[in-house]
């Protein structure tokens, strides 16, 4: 019983992380009709600004961790500047574009960091002993809060603010938004800034516990997309429920059955979700 | 205060709207009237700035508004209410009304705003938390009308007024936008032309993109021809 707890809560842990990122993708996807395949690779570039703020130039980890994801926001405005916005109308093109993006940078980071692991230290340390039951990890139980915030704050953000309405007008209906005063390409920028910034924040939540890769970013776009279409493509919500639906399923398959099929229990769960419902748990047929 | 001059519009390689010319001067309601695939829809949709005239010139007090794309005809003060209303479903009514004030002067009077249009529309009132996709055809006209009228336009444009509509909503809001065309100039297309006519001061013929008629509406209604062409029902 205690184990299954103990399964239960890193699924939990990891799965809310798994919302964190895949509301990125979903917001892009939403506003702009673009796949980001280069989105883990944003999460792995604020893995190594955090590293590297941290020990190269000495800043607290947390503010390394706040200056890395900010960072990344940055890259994102520039990504969507200079290659996204002339791929506007073509989906195909902006497929093409972020995948060929994410392996130069896969190629880059391994030039410029090597293949070994890196990662900022703790933020804190130590073990909390949960419901007294067993004892977890800090940097975990902080991680796991730090998403909650932020994945809060989000929603927040869209529900209240002018922000807020602006994007869900724009995935609604584009061109009446646009009536209303509304100027797209502003609104894509920006959003593509926060959903690369929502993969930054991931990432520099989950280095400290899983050091960076080049290449594990391949992993994490993945997992997004799966999330993302469980949840119903574009769908808020549908992120976190298909997030915490997919962490938590992944590590009582890898507990109970086995942790060599990691990846594959993410497809299982993904492929009989869409049998059931094929437009994703809160995905709306569209027109 | 919108001049049209012989704007050609092409959508791809069709030539839809041929060489039209219109022209509303401040506080006029004018109607436009056609068949379907007249190139109603395509008119309201080039002077919003939706699509854009190949030739020819559009003038809003003065200003040539042909090249500017529709976030920034907005902020000078024209909206329109689309064909088939396009609420953004999904948000509540009251969010969408917020929308429709999104500009920066608009978003000042948010609050005078949102009272005048829920006493113009009294059913919005008791709606503003409700998805506007879960009202009936009526409302969501209101709410598309009541949009537009949160920016503050001096110019309204309206396609499709009561098209799907019950006489008696069509009733309703015909009486609203009578009050809101005592200090706005009105553009109004509509199938319904019995009742357009008599809210109207002059009207607009349109057939396969282009004008073939224009006058008062008195003497339009006195016209033999178009009685039997497009009044008599
Ligand atoms: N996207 C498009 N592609 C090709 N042709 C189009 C497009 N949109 C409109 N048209 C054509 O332009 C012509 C005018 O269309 P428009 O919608 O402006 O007519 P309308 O007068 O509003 O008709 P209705 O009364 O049916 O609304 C039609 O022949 C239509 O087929
Ligand atoms: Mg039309």
């Amino acid at each position: 019983m205690t184990d299954f707890l103990l399964y239960l809560t890193n699924g939990l842990v990891m799965g809310i992380i798994y919302a964190l990122f895949a509301l990125g993708v979903a917001l892009i996807v939403g506003i702009m009709n673009v796949v980001n395949f280069a989105h883990g690779e944003l999460y792995v570039l604020a893995g190594y600004f955090s590293a590297l703020f941290a020990s190269a130039l000495g800043m607290h980890p947390a503010l390394a961790m706040i200056m890395a994801t900010l960072c990344v926001f940055v890259v994102g405005l520039i990504v969507e500047r200079t290659l996204i916005r002339p791929t506007y109308g073509n989906e195909m093109y902006s497929l093409i574009v972020t995948f060929i993006l994410s392996i130069v940078l896969q190629n880059g980071y391994l030039l410029i960091f090597g293949p070994y692991p890196r990662k900022p230290p703790n933020l804190v340390t130590g073990a909390t002993n949960v419901f007294s039951l067993f004892m977890y990890g800090n940097q975990r139980l902080l991680g796991f809060a730090l998403a909650l915030v932020m994945i809060v704050c989000f929603f927040a953000l869209i529900r209240y603010t002018w922000f807020g309405r602006v994007v869900r007008s724009v995935s609604i209906d584009r061109d009446m938004a646009s009536l209303m005063g509304v100027n797209p390409q502003r609104v894509n920028l920006l959003a593509f800034g926060l959903g690369c910034a929502l993969a930054g924040a991931a990432g520099v939540i989950l280095t400290p516990i899983f050091p960076v890769t080049p290449t594990i970013g391949v992993g994490v776009s993945l997992t997004a997309f799966v999330v993302v279409v469980l949840g119903g493509m574009g769908s808020f919500a549908g992120c976190v429920v298909g997030g915490i639906l997919l962490g938590v399923m992944e590590n009582l398959g890898a507990a109970y059955i086995s942790s060599a099929y990691k990846q594959l229990f993410g497809f299982i769960i993904l492929i009989s979700a869409l049998f059931l419902r094929p437009a994703g748990l809160f995905g709306r047929k569209r027109a | 205060m919108l001049g049209i001059e012989k704007i050609d519009v092409f959508i791809g390689e069709h030539h839809i709207l041929r060489s039209v010319s219109l022209e509303l001067t401040g506080g006029e309601k004018v109607a436009v009237l056609g068949a379907n695939g007249a190139g109603k829809t395509t008119l309201i949709r080039t002077v919003v700035g939706l699509e854009k005239p190949r030739s020819g010139r559009i003038a809003f007090d003065g200003r040539d508004i042909g090249g500017l794309p529709p976030y920034e005809i907005s902020r000078l003060g024209i909206a329109c209410v689309p064909e088939g209303r396009r609420p953004f479903g999904d948000m509540a009514v009251m969010d969408n009304l917020r929308m429709g004030a999104y500009n920066p002067a608009a978003r000042k009077s948010l609050k005078e705003s949102l009272a005048e249009v829920t006493a113009l529309f009294p059913a919005l009132h008791e709606r503003l938390h409700q998805p506007a996709e879960t009202l009936s055809g009526g409302e969501q006209q209101m709410l598309a009308i009541g949009r537009a009228l949160m920016s503050r336009p001096q110019l309204l444009l309206v396609d499709e007024l009561s098209l799907g509509l019950a006489p008696l909503v069509v009733k309703e809001i015909y009486r609203a936008l009578r009050l809101v065309g005592e200090t706005r100039t009105l553009l109004i297309v509509e199938q319904n032309v019995n009742q357009v006519l008599r809210h109207t001061d002059r009207a607009y013929l349109m057939q396969t993109g282009t004008i073939i008629r224009s006058g008062p509406c008195v003497e339009l209604m006195a016209d033999e021809d178009i009685v039997k062409a497009y009044l008599a029902h």
